[in-house]
């Protein structure tokens, strides 16, 4: 039903690129490594840029000025570079309403306007109706789980990026100086990636307890589960959380190459043999938490037997280590690191 | 396996003997089914530990593995698995439709429905809750589809009732699926009950439950009689003194209760309840009690089979129940299509 809809714009589209390409045609030899690029942020010999991901690799042919995010992470580094997106996906969880707080607060910062929260439809793909609404210049879905298919739907409406490897796992360096080339500001993402660093840098600093610890991160145990999903070391939060000192249990790193998922799954059966001096994971109610510590296997669990564990039961704090981001670094780090340092076992 | 040897003569009326001797043979079977499910999991143990978990618990880490879950999981597993085996037989006869499952009434789309809502709406999260919500569903959508089914002339049709209960179904578990992939918090919580797994399951839940399966069990095996009659048509049934009304009454009422109970407990699983029952048949013939009285053997059986399956296939974490018996189902059924001659009823 919706295919007459779409068929105007998708060739209005194709019309489009065929335009672009012929016209960017002529500077392609000038330069298409974005690294190579200096950034002056109003120098149009930036683009076009090119980069490279999963599926890919896609051109951006001038500077963007309407940008959707999809997955999480790009919309604050996208803010933090001082554009504001004018689409993004929706974060409410737990006491989080719609948007990130760190997020809302840069965007009325920056005097810019909410952004649109993309929808997803009934059969649980993104609103491409939507998106290809909001008119974008670029998609940016660099920390996200989107698939080929919707990367070849969402390419028809704009140059789209993917993640770089897998699904919901992305390294901050590499996703934030390739945003910063899109938007022709490496220099700027350069400074806040080492703002970041020194935010983080000063709570391990703060807190030398943590040195050493080797943890553990993953998920509640849910009603009827046998296994408890744990993350892996190319998850996001287990690379800032070894920044501030805890080193990631080498028995779950190892599951690395089982599953090309940014988490594994253990069997409460082998659970035992995960090494784990602390486990931290995310909960929506206190009511997981319970449930999950008191199954039989897990409450004989290491962590959970010394009673060295924190659940987040602020999903802000959670959010904060789920897309570490330039942007909610400098804002929640001490937060995070106060949060941990109530629960690490005594040295 | 067991039933191949005799699938070239389906119908064929066979002696009581040779019938008890195959029930022997499915009880034999089954009690393998246990002891694997206790032997076998994720983490290999020797079966000296297995034996000392049960019978000298020394409160170590690994005869806790066998006591704390694999002998609960079991236990839900010969709860669960006569329910959906009995239920399937009894929803194929009354419905005189040989590839009739308990979803084709509603009954499981109905329990799945409510426990979401429950989720959802209510922000309910203690597991014996959810045992209350799915028998709830389970109950009002089998109402429902009994007054529709009942509306016309000569008292319930199981033909309007399929109708009702396909149409009822697709209709909660769009709604279901709609309130899951617009809830973050409600998918993540309900992600793993709505796939069936014996595992995982709370005590209480289980204490809760089994007597309803048994009283289901017990109303299927009296029903089973007044079905045979019914097998023959309406009109030869009735001739034949069934009480049509009254037997299909009292069949949708144990279907309920059994489907209804499984799914409250184990979560939505497939397969089991189309397949056994029909599997069964081969062997058993047309006779209701005989069908009855294997599946509520066999199902279990099969379902401690997969179990352990989905236990051992990943290369790290488990597979749930219900996947095996469907990747597991879909192969017989498929064999099942290919013969000459469908099992009738």
């Amino acid at each position: 039903m919706s295919r007459p809809h779409r068929r105007a714009p998708r060739a209005l589209i194709a019309l489009t690129a065929l335009a672009l390409t012929a016209s960017s045609l002529a500077a392609c030899s000038a330069a298409s490594d974005p690294a190579a690029n200096s950034s002056g942020e109003t120098s149009s010999g930036a683009y076009p840029v090119t980069v490279d991901h999963v599926y890919g690799e896609t051109t951006i042919d001038e500077k963007p000025e309407r940008i959707v995010t999809l997955g999480w992470y790009s919309q604050d580094v996208v803010a933090a570079l001082g554009q504001v997106p004018v689409g993004v996906e929706d974060f409410t969880w737990g006491n989080v309403d719609t948007y990130l707080p760190w997020f809302k607060d840069e965007v009325e910062e920056l005097g810019g306007e909410l952004p649109e929260i993309i929808e997803f439809t009934d059969a649980g793909e993104y609103d491409f109706e939507q998106i290809l609404a909001l008119a974008p210049d670029v998609i940016l879905a660099n920390h996200s789980g989107i698939s080929e298919t919707d990367y070849k739907r969402l390419t028809e409406i704009a140059p789209t990026v993917a993640f770089a490897k897998s699904t919901w796992a992305s390294d901050r360096e590499q996703l934030t100086l390739t945003i910063g080339s899109v938007l022709d500001k490496e220099d700027e993402a350069q400074k806040l990636l080492d703002e970041s660093e020194a935010a983080i840098a000063a709570a391990a600093e703060a807190h030398p307890e943590f040195a050493g610890i080797v943890f553990s991160y993953g998920w509640f145990l849910g009603e009827g589960e046998t296994s408890l999903g744990l993350y892996l070391p190319r998850d996001p939060r287990v690379p800032l959380l070894e920044q501030l000192g805890f080193e990631y249990s080498p028995d779950i790193a190892a599951l690395e190459d089982t599953t090309k998922e940014f988490y594994a799954n253990v069997s409460l059966e082998e659970l035992g043999d995960i090494e784990s001096q602390f486990h931290i994971g995310w909960s929506n109610t206190p009511a997981d938490v319970e449930h999950t510590i008191a199954d039989p296997l897990v409450s004989r669990w290491a962590p959970i037997t010394a009673d060295s564990y924190y659940f987040f039961e602020d999903q802000r704090l959670a959010w904060a280590t789920t897309a570490p981001s330039v942007l909610s670094i400098p804002s929640t780090i001490d937060d995070l690191a106060d949060a941990l340092a109530g629960a690490v076992p005594a040295n | 396996m067991l039933l191949s040897r005799t699938a070239e003569r389906p119908r064929t009326s066979r002696g009581a003997a040779t019938r008890a001797g195959g029930l022997i043979v499915a009880l034999v079977v089954l009690l393998l089914a246990v002891l694997l499910s206790l032997m076998v999991g994720a983490k290999a143990l020797p079966p000296a530990t297995v034996l000392a978990a049960l019978f000298d618990f020394d409160g170590s880490d690994a005869q806790a593995i066998v006591r704390d879950s694999r002998l609960p999981r079991t236990v839900v597993g010969l709860v669960v698995g006569p329910a959906l085996g009995v239920c399937g037989a009894l929803i194929q006869a009354f419905t005189r439709n040989p590839l009739a499952d308990p979803g084709i009434l509603g009954v499981n789309a109905g329990a799945t429905f409510a426990v979401t809502m429950g989720v959802g709406l209510l922000g309910v999260r203690a597991p014996n809750a959810y045992v209350w919500f799915a028998l709830i569903g389970a109950l009002a959508v089998t109402l429902v589809v009994y007054l529709i089914g009942a509306a016309g002339r000569g008292g319930p049709s199981p033909g309007r009732m399929t109708l009702a209960g396909v149409a009822i179904g697709a209709v909660l578990s769009g709604i279901t699926s709609i309130v899951m992939l617009k809830n973050m918090e409600v998918f993540s919580t309900l992600r793993l009950w709505g796939l069936g797994s014996l595992g995982g399951r709370d005590e209480s839940a289980v204490a809760l439950i089994a007597p309803f399966i048994a009283v289901g069990l017990v109303i299927a095996f009296l029903v089973a009689r007044p079905l045979n009659a019914i097998s023959l048509g309406d009109d030869l049934g009735r001739t034949l003194g069934a009480g049509l009304v009254r037997t299909r009454v009292v069949s949708i009422i144990a279907v309920t209760v059994l489907a209804g109970g499984a799914t409250a407990l184990a979560g939505p699983i497939a397969f089991i309840g189309l397949m056994v029952p029909h599997a069964v048949r081969w062997f058993t013939g047309p006779d209701q009690r005989w069908i009855i009285a294997f599946s509520a053997l066999v199902a279990p059986s099969m379902l401690l089979f997969s179990d352990v399956i989905g236990r051992v296939v990943l290369p790290t974490g488990e597979l749930q129940v219900s996947i095996v018996t469907a990747v597991v189902g879909a192969p017989v059924l498929i064999a099942l299509a290919r013969r000459r001659k469908v099992s009738g009823l």
